[in-house]
């Protein structure tokens, strides 16, 4: 037996040992006493990230055992890709670190670049929140009707004129909202460089025809604030569990972007476009993400999800993320995985659509 | 109404609310002071507490902190050169100065007075206006906006110094570093230089720190003086007073101005105090003396900026749509105490709407009050030696810097931005148009595209468009008339043509960074490059003029100007500006290998041990104090410092307060 050989052997043998001690070991209970745990946002604060992480906060201090002290480090820049980049590198694996991950980083990650270095992917998640989103409309300007009262006219108006809506860049969330008016063959014309609060303040102002924001944003602060008629046209659904595409229960009325297609033009929606469209709507109505690093031990991801579980019954607590995110599905752990997926799975046809469509209307690379 | 309003005041006056107000108003005026940190830091840092509070309670202490960031951020603009928040950079041109006559508590109490007055101001018209000013914002488009900036920058013309092509350039300078980073419309970094740093643009707190703090910091260093050779007096108190109300009107000109910029979307607050600044310097007499120790300069800015905040309330109650960062939180604030911001809350909350307004004028009142009060101790620090504090200050400017982003790459760009100031400073190129330019850059390229892309020339059919491209002709003739007026040379020696060497220098590497922003720029789409290639050709076409006045002059002229070379005839200097460049560089290095806090640490330790000539037990509690400042503020913001070498790569876990 040669030296090498020797080796190998004995190294293997190590390795076995090693693995198995690890798995016969009982599941040792995870305490965080006396520990600090850091809560990364990768945003300024104030925003909604930002919030649901400060609520969070006091709810996981009490819940957590050993009850450590939870703090929130803002880590703003590049529309969130510094701080994400950061998580994934930088962030210890002993349940002390925690991200927030939310729809501008997975947006960021599903278009790609070389600023982008980390991958929601490889994460352990904890909780995942859908948050709906609707499409309104400036009713008198537009000349339409809205929701299911007159789909067909609503699209013919739609397809007459140009519908101006804002966006922040041609590859921010937004892109939804412009896919979707392109899969109803209207002329878009959108005017890039406004913020989510920016887009809702042109509208109020007629300078925007369209626009689309969050359920609970657009309950809130949309309907009945405009001097002029708004309606709402169509929602981005969300998959059931059969994989059908259901209404945001928050906005029980308004019809999803598929219902709303098959009573205009009598056909399913589908086509490169289409699939676009489904990725991108699908990353913006997975609005919010609690993980853990990559290569965080089993034990201290259950931990945390019954922590996150106990936090969701409680009552106060349960109404604060309500009104943050709606009453779409929230999904714990491994659960969680599949919708990620779903989203960033981008099909090479509908890349190849996007890359054109925006290469071609405004010169931009994807 | 009233009722509403009378009962507002009975509450907020109650002990209870009174005690939480003034807690708001101490973290506000703590949080003020520090460079750096202001309204959004502070409110950060109640925000965990505001939890689950009595709804009032909690009101009277964010808005006790949100009103008074702006009142003490005076005391380091005017005491020690560096603006307190970004609402007082303006301060300094003409604070700084009267601190360096020994006027620095006339300064002080004119700057606390105006504050107090503007943002009582503020809370009155916002007592009105909340209940008018709906159409008014409805009415303010993307044309309107685009013109507001457009005026603000014609105002500025006036912050061009004694050559204007170089005020212009270096407002084109401006331009340029503005379209560093993240292109607005299409999010591709222009010109990163390779870093992740330049996602974003660059941060507008780093900007300032290095255009005004580093280069006043060195020049103090080397004339090797007290900041005030004559200690503060006491009948400087009465006399800012006086000051005040011997400038009433323009002091409540400033205050309608800050009002009224602060609830207009389109410029937001950083540039009130600089539009104040030039309102002060286009509509009153004698202007060479701003900059140097004008207390309208010193008037015209705190008015405003106190102000501001009522102003941006409106906006922001009305539509619960902030204006701001600070703005935001306070925003996020509400919604935790179950106030919902919006029209209903004028009908259904008029109570609450009337204890902010109460909060607004009280706090006002009490943080002014209190800074008068600890003024005449504060003050004592321009007297210090100035070897002493330097080290402090720069530690405090990169600390500042730091909280832009909070990463290395905000210490790496304030040294690189600060060499830039420091030869701004040197050659005679106007910072403070650099600084307007930089912080329009981006409104100036959002706005005039997005005005097109929705109105096209149409725009120019709307009324108050009109309205506001006349305001912007009659700024331009009050230029132009104040610069015919004001276009001699002193025929002292900084002006003169000879041993431009130096100059040149620095001209040449304006247009290698010119050549380099504009070649990067023609390789991206139309989105993307457009703002780049504008930036630079303009900087260009202001540059070429001065070339040619450059060359045709055959005497001292205005294009040329040097400190060195009056500061070598009359002796005194110590050290030159790169000697303490390289200290800096130093500091930075050693950080590289420690991590920052004890770098700063370490750098704190020398330079008082070789410079300020401190024993070794007296240079080490200097850094152990500042080490101790850096570890608590750390431990109550959630701040992480720069790590060096031996955490990252060596992987030395270092205990609280030196990670």
């Amino acid at each position: 037996m040669s030296l090498k050989i020797l080796i190998r052997t004995s190294i293997a043998a190590l390795a076995g040992f090693l693995i198995s001690t690890v798995s016969i070991l009982p599941a040792w209970a995870v305490d965080f006493s006396g520990k600090k745990i850091t809560m990364i946002v990768p945003f300024k604060e104030g925003g909604g990230t930002d919030g649901l992480a400060r609520l969070f906060a006091p709810y996981l201090q009490k819940e957590l055992p050993g009850n450590p002290e939870v703090i929130v480090l803002n880590q703003p820049g590049g529309g969130g890709v510094t701080g994400t980049n950061k998580f994934q590198r930088t962030a210890k694996k002993d349940g002390t670190v925690i991200g927030m991950g939310s729809t501008s980083t997975f947006v960021a990650y599903a278009i790609g670049g070389d600023k982008i270095k980390y991958n929601p992917m490889s994460w352990e998640p904890i909780m995942l929140m859908l948050r709906g989103a609707i499409v309104y409309v400036n009713a008198e300007k537009m000349g339409v009707k809205g929701g299911m009262s007159d789909p067909a006219g609503d699209v013919a108006k739609a397809q007459s004129k140009a519908v101006v809506i804002g966006m922040k860049t041609p590859t921010s969330a937004e892109l939804s909202d412009y896919i979707s008016w392109r899969i109803m063959g209207a002329n878009v014309k959108p005017v890039f460089g406004l913020s989510t609060s920016k887009q809702r303040k042109a509208f109020f102002r007629q300078e925007i025809m369209a626009n689309v924001d969050g359920t609970g944003p657009y309950l809130k602060k949309v309907v009945g604030k405009s001097k002029f008629k708004t309606v709402p046209m169509f929602a981005f659904g969300y998959n059931g569990p059969d994989g059908k595409r259901l209404r945001d229960p928050d906005a029980p009325d308004v019809p999803t972007m598929e219902e709303f297609y098959r009573a205009a033009f009598g056909k399913a929606p589908k086509g490169p476009a289409y699939d676009a469209y489904l990725n991108i709507s699908g990353l913006r109505v997975m609005s919010k993400l609690v993980a853990l690093p990559p290569g965080t031990p089993k034990e201290i991801v259950k931990t945390y999800i019954s922590a996150m579980k106990r936090i969701a019954k409680d009552p106060k607590a349960a109404k604060a993320i309500k009104k943050t995110v709606g009453s779409l599905p929230v999904y714990y752990g491994k659960a969680a995985k599949p919708v990620m997926a779903a989203g960033f799975k981008i099909k090479p046809s509908a890349r190849k659509w996007m890359s054109k469509e925006l290469g071609e209307k405004f010169k931009v690379k994807m | 109404m009233l009722d509403a309003g009378i009962a507002a005041l009975v509450a907020i006056t109650s002990p209870v609310h009174i005690l939480h107000l003034f807690f708001g108003v101490a973290i506000g005026l703590i949080v003020g002071i520090l460079p750096g940190l202001g309204g959004t830091a502070g409110l950060a840092l109640l925000l965990p507490f505001v939890f689950g509070m009595d709804p009032s309670l909690a009101l009277a202490m964010m808005i006790g902190l949100q009103s008074v960031t702006t009142t003490s951020d005076t005391f380091p603009s005017v005491l020690m050169g560096i603006p307190g928040t970004s609402g007082s950079q303006a301060t300094v041109l003409d604070g700084f100065p009267l601190a360096k006559k020994g006027e620095g508590a006339r300064a002080l109490s004119a700057a606390f007075i105006s504050s107090m007055f503007g943002g009582v101001f503020g809370a009155l018209v916002l007592s009105v206006a909340i209940f008018f000013a709906m159409p008014i914002i409805l009415a303010i488009g993307f044309g309107e906006q685009m013109m507001l900036v457009v005026l603000a920058l014609t105002m500025v013309g006036m912050l061009t110094g004694a050559n204007a092509w170089k005020g212009l350039a270096s407002c084109g300078l401006g331009l340029m570093l503005g379209s560093l980073g993240a292109a607005p419309f299409t999010g591709i970094e222009r010109l990163d230089f390779g870093t992740d740093y330049l996602i974003d643009p660059l941060p507008l707190v780093v900007v300032g720190l290095a255009m005004f703090a580093t280069p006043e910091i060195v020049d103090l260093l080397r004339r090797q003086e007290t900041i005030s050779e004559k200690p503060l007096m006491g009948q400087g108190w009465t006399a800012g007073l006086k000051d005040w109300l011997a400038n009433k009107w323009l002091s409540l000109r400033c205050a309608a101005i800050g009002c009224l910029v602060g609830a207009l979307p389109g410029l937001g607050g950083t540039v009130i105090d600089w539009i104040a600044y030039g309102h002060a310097m286009q509509t009153t007499n004698n202007k060479e003396r701003y900059g140097t120790g004008d207390i309208r300069g010193v008037i015209a800015p705190e008015s405003a900026n106190n102000a501001k905040e009522g102003g941006a309330l409106v906006p922001t109650l009305l539509f619960g749509i902030p204006g701001s960062g600070s703005m935001a939180i306070l925003l996020g604030g509400f919604v935790l105490i179950g106030i919902e911001p919006g029209v209903e809350m004028v009908t259904d909350d008029l109570d609450l709407v009337y204890l902010i307004i109460w909060s607004v004028a009280l706090a006002n009142i009490l943080g002014a009050g209190t800074c008068f009060f600890l003024a005449p101790q504060i003050s004592k620090l321009t007297t210090i030696k100035y070897t002493l504090l330097a080290p402090i200050m720069f530690g405090l400017i990169f600390f500042a810097a730091f909280q832009a982003t909070r990463s290395w790459g905000d210490l790496i760009a304030l040294f690189i931005v600060s060499v830039l100031g420091i030869y701004m400073k040197r050659f005679g190129w106007p910072r403070p148009a650099l600084l307007i330019g930089f912080v329009l850059a981006d409104q100036v390229e959002e706005l005039v595209y997005q005005t097109f892309t929705v109105y096209g020339l149409s725009a120019f059919e709307r009324p108050l468009v009109l309205v506001l491209s006349a305001l912007t002709g009659l700024s331009v003739f009050a230029v132009v008339k104040f610069k015919a007026k004001s276009g001699k040379v002193d025929k002292d020696e900084a002006h003169s043509n000879k041993n431009s060497l130096p100059q040149l220098t620095f001209l040449l590497f304006l247009f290698g960074f010119i050549c380099l922003l504009f070649f990067d720029a023609i390789q991206y789409d139309y989105l993307t490059g457009l703002f780049p290639i504008f930036a630079t050709s303009l900087t260009i076409a202001f540059l070429v003029p001065l070339v040619f006045q450059m060359i045709k002059a055959d005497g001292p002229n205005s294009s040329y100007y040097d400190t060195e070379r009056v500061a070598t005839t009359s002796g005194g200097l110590s050290k030159s500006n790169e000697h303490y460049i390289l200290w800096i560089a130093g500091m930075l290095l050693f950080s590289a290998l420690v991590g920052f806090v004890i770098g700063i640490a370490g750098f704190i330790l020398i330079f008082l041990l070789i410079k300020a000539r401190l024993s070794l037990l007296k240079s080490t509690s200097g850094a152990l104090l500042f080490v101790i400042f850096l570890g608590v503020l750390s431990d109550r913001l959630t701040l992480q410092y720069p790590t060096g070498f031996l955490q990252d790569s060596a992987g030395i876990n270092l205990p609280w307060p030196l990670q």
